[in-house]
């Protein structure tokens, strides 16, 4: 069922993010083992069936092969591995959104569990995560109907996907 | 206004940009063999073509260059100069200057010397001066025989006698010039304005006033007949002969950049005798273009009637001619050709899809079905292959660029080195080219710099004082090799790994054998160079090569004889968009290996013939070969799903039994390795697709394409994972040992 909140809350003080003018951002939401994760609409491409990708040598365990989307070579990613947790079991409806990174179109496909919805985020409630080190997954955190949602930080993702020099957490799984 | 002449600048620079090489060649040519007419005309058209669209925009420089350089061409052209190699020298070295003025002119070079262009302008001057001295007429009448032109007479007895200033200086003998342009001349951005101004400044400044100009406008149709591009209007000039006054020759040096697009005659005196005229007419007759406008003088009952009829008649004519010479080729911008590709590719996929599917359908029995979808296979295949030939260019436009290099990097770093250009007409892709001139600058600088030694230090080897410096190319194996190998002094190992040393590249108890101390010459911040040159030095050269031929896909080798110079080997791929692969399987995983790397498909018995080395790898022994041998699942960490394992640490799915299916490839230099597959499926074209465009690279992999159902298919990368089964970085010994068993 779509969760769709339009709720006023009073902004929180501390570390806001607010890079959108309108103080909103559109999320899509979704689950990836019992966890709900959001990333911004404006970076989704499409959502395509799982499809079996090609194996990868020598790939980090949550890089889950390449698939063609159009011609071009993608890599999907299996989130749950790279976040450190499990998918849910003999699921069928697995997905794969597809994001792109605005500047260098540099794309990926990420494996979820579910998509669960779209909904509207007030900036100012996200709350930051303190991260020691630069590299984090998640880029903060957002509660929406007395659930937290983890808002995932896909700059990091990418560049780990393009091997640049981050500090390697490689070895979640 | 502006916009447009912008454009027709542009133009003429890109022109420029294709006729300084073709001048280069057609100098190449002449410094080997001897004085071929065509290859002195080409060279001749080509400084001619400069100067006539420089002079159309004002770039005076340029234009005063140009035409001295014309004019000792010319002599060449007509035989009195002998192209020797002093003189080709000197006709190189000025063309760089040429070309300098003409970057000068497109603001994309610095300002060139006054100093140089005076100097070169001597030297072109000596070479004029050189010719035996002659008769002007004689040279007409020479070059006139050389192309073959018919001898045309023009009557112009009957012109306007009435002019006051022709009758102001009676017994002044005059030289009458009379021309009519053509549209093309205006068409060109030209003027019979500029034409007089030329004739004008034949004169001294004080006789000056006395030349004589009338417009001829007997051919001025009605106005509501006059055809607006065509030129109507001739001129009549008189011009004083002085002492030091004009002569014909003069005359024609001003017409000299119109010629094709303006008739001339010049006639001497006010009453020509029937001979003088004929006299004169021949030696004018180069200008002449139109052989239909002979007519003997005396069946025209008007001196002007010649140029009304052939009005009409040359201009359609010559028309004709350029559009000819237009429809020879056409420029295409490159992003439309790049489109042209991707869709082509795309096209493949589709086609591959396609027929994938209908075989999947059972539909592949019916014959007609068959038969057709052949022939569309077929077609895509012979489009990609057009499109393909769109983007293949000879090397030869990077080749000649690089005797510049060798004639700038030999005067500056003062030794005598020749440049030998081999297999120039090799095609490669664009963007090869493209991206080849800057490696290559790079290595024939380090070649002349570190590579040749000194006079002395050659002569006392017993070489030839002059260094050479090879530089070929040629296709191998669906690659292209370019090398370049100079006879200098090979590499100083051992000056090398002290440099190394104390560069802090390799540590100083590192013990390397010769070929890695070779390698080190690629390593970032790397320069032997005692004191830094102008040249080389700054040790940004070879790692800079290195990453850019990597870049392209290629590979650089070196082989280094002491005292008998250094060769340097570029492997680069044809294309960097379509690769004829085979279709192998692995563990379940179907993966591409360049049909141009692969030997041979073999089937070896694992008990007789696999050994085990000591240190846990294989050697397969084929036809008493030894041959190093890869698990290629093992070595791409293939997960294991799909197999059932047979041995404790390898393969996949082995072949029958005790035999295993082994996949002989080899790599450039001639190394080679025995993959272990599965099978083998299907040999096909393969559209390369970039990973590394959303991913990292990947070790053995060098790019990806999508097989007819859509899946990905990995492309092996052969060479890398020779060098990892053989462990070394370089493979020359490997080379060294496939020679010797060849």
């Amino acid at each position: 069922m779509p969760v769709t909140t339009n709720r006023q809350a009073p902004s929180k003080e501390t570390g806001v993010v607010a890079h959108a003018p309108t103080g909103k951002e559109q999320m899509i939401i979704f689950t990836v083992g019992e966890q709900r994760y959001c990333i911004p609409i404006l970076r989704i491409r499409e959502i395509r069936e799982f499809e079996a990708p090609t194996y990868l040598p020598h790939c980090p365990a949550y890089v889950e092969g390449a698939i063609n989307i159009r011609g071009n070579i993608v890599t999907v990613v299996n989130l749950a591995r790279y976040l450190g947790t499990e998918m849910q079991e003999g699921n069928e409806r697995r997905v794969v959104i597809i994001i792109e990174d605005s500047t260098s179109r540099t794309t990926c496909g990420l494996l979820v569990d579910s998509v669960i919805g779209i909904t509207d985020i007030i900036l100012d409630e996200i709350q930051p995560i303190s991260v020691d080190g630069g590299a984090a997954e998640l880029s903060g955190l957002v509660s929406i109907d007395e659930r937290v949602i983890r808002i995932l930080q896909l700059d990091t993702l990418l560049a780990r996907l393009l091997g640049a020099n981050l500090i390697h957490t490689d070895g979640v799984s | 206004m502006s916009d447009v002449m912008d454009d027709i600048l542009k133009i003429f620079f890109e022109e420029c940009d294709e006729l300084l090489p073709e001048l280069e060649r057609g100098l190449s040519e002449l410094s080997e063999d001897d004085a071929d007419p065509e290859t002195i005309n080409a060279i001749f058209r080509a400084v001619h073509s400069i100067k006539g669209g420089a002079a159309s925009f004002g770039l005076e420089r340029l234009v005063r260059f140009a035409h001295v350089y014309e004019s000792a061409l010319d002599c060449l052209r007509s035989g009195q100069v002998r192209p020797d190699s002093a003189t080709v020298k000197t006709f190189f070295i000025a063309m760089d200057v040429l070309s300098d003025l003409v970057s000068e002119s497109k603001q994309t070079g610095e300002r060139v010397d006054n100093h140089r262009v005076d100097e070169n302008i001597h030297k072109l001057e000596e070479i004029i001066g050189a010719r035996p001295e002659e008769e002007p007429v004689v040279e007409l009448e020479d070059s006139a025989a050389l192309e073959g032109f018919v001898p045309v007479t023009v009557d112009l007895e009957a012109f306007d006698f009435d002019d006051p200033a022709e009758e102001a200086t009676p017994l002044t003998e005059t030289l009458r010039v009379s021309f009519r342009p053509h549209g093309e001349l205006y068409e060109r951005g030209d003027d019979a304005r500029n034409l007089l101004l030329g004739l004008k400044s034949l004169l001294p400044s004080e006789q000056a006033a006395a030349m004589v100009v009338s417009c001829q406008q007997q051919d001025l149709p009605p106005l509501a007949d006059l055809p607006v591009d065509e030129g109507c209007l001739g001129w009549e000039v008189h011009l004083p002969i002085g002492a030091e006054g004009p002569t014909e020759a003069d005359v024609h040096n001003v017409f000299d950049w119109v010629s094709d697009v303006c008739d001339l005659t010049i006639s001497r005196g006010e009453q020509p005798v029937e001979d003088e005229i004929s006299d004169e007419a021949e030696c004018v007759a180069p200008i002449v273009l139109e052989p239909d406008c002979a007519k003997p003088p005396k069946e025209e009952p008007h001196p002007v009637q010649p140029v009304q009829e052939e009005g009409p008649s040359t201009s359609p004519s010559s028309k004709q001619g350029r559009k000819q010479e237009q429809h020879a080729s056409i420029r295409v911008d490159t992003g439309r050709i790049g489109m042209l590709m991707d869709m082509v590719g795309e096209m493949v996929i589709g086609q591959a899809s396609l027929e994938s599917a209908l075989s999947q359908q059972g539909v592949t029995q019916d014959q007609e079905l068959v038969k057709r979808l052949a022939v569309l296979k077929t077609l895509t295949r012979d489009i990609q292959e057009a499109v393909m030939a769109i983007r293949a260019q000879p090397v030869r436009h990077v080749f000649q660029r690089m005797q510049r290099v060798v004639r700038e990097g030999s005067g500056l770093a003062g030794k005598d080195v020749r440049l030998i250009l081999e297999g120039e007409e090799t095609e490669i892709d664009r963007t090869l080219i493209e991206n080849l001139t800057d490696p290559l600058t790079h290595m024939l600088r380090n070649a002349i710099d570190h590579g040749i030694e000194d006079k002395e230090t050659r002569q006392a080897a017993g070489k030839p004082a002059q260094g050479t410096i090879r530089l070929s190319a040629r296709h191998r194996s669906g690659r292209i090799l370019i090398e370049i190998q100079d006879d200098g002094g090979g590499i100083n190992s051992q000056r090398v790994l002290q440099t190394a040393i104390k560069r802090g590249i390799v540590s100083a108890q590192a013990v390397l054998d010769e070929h890695e101390i070779n390698e080190l010459i690629f390593a970032p911040g790397f320069s032997t160079a005692d004191a830094v040159s102008d040249l080389s030095g700054r040790g940004v050269g070879m790692d800079v090569v290195r990453q850019a031929i990597q870049t392209l896909g290629g590979r650089v080798m070196i082989k280094s004889t002491p005292g008998q110079g250094t060769l340097f080997t570029l492997s680069l791929p044809l294309t960097l968009a379509v690769l004829d692969g085979m279709l192998i399987e692995c563990r379940g995983a179907v993966m591409v290996v360049p049909v141009s790397s692969v030997v041979e498909l073999v089937t070896v018995d694992v008990k007789e013939d696999i050994y085990h080395l000591p240190d846990g790898s294989h050697v397969v022994s084929i036809r008493t070969r030894c041959i190093p041998l890869i698990y290629l699942g093992d070595e791409l960490t293939l997960p294991q799903d799909y197999s059932d394992v047979t041995g404790p640490n390898h393969m996949g799915r082995a072949g029958e039994g005790d035999q295993l299916m082994v996949l002989v490839v080899e790599n450039e230099a001639g190394a080679r390795a025995a993959l272990v597959v599965d099978g083998v499926r299907d040999q096909a074209q393969v559209v390369i697709k970039s990973i590394e465009k959303n991913y990292r690279p990947i070790k053995g992999v060098s790019a990806a394409t999508i097989l007819g159902d859509g899946s990905v298919a990995l492309i092996l990368d052969v060479s890398t994972l020779i060098v990892s089964a053989t462990k070394r970085i370089d493979t020359r010994a490997l080379e060294v040992l496939a020679e010797h068993n060849a």
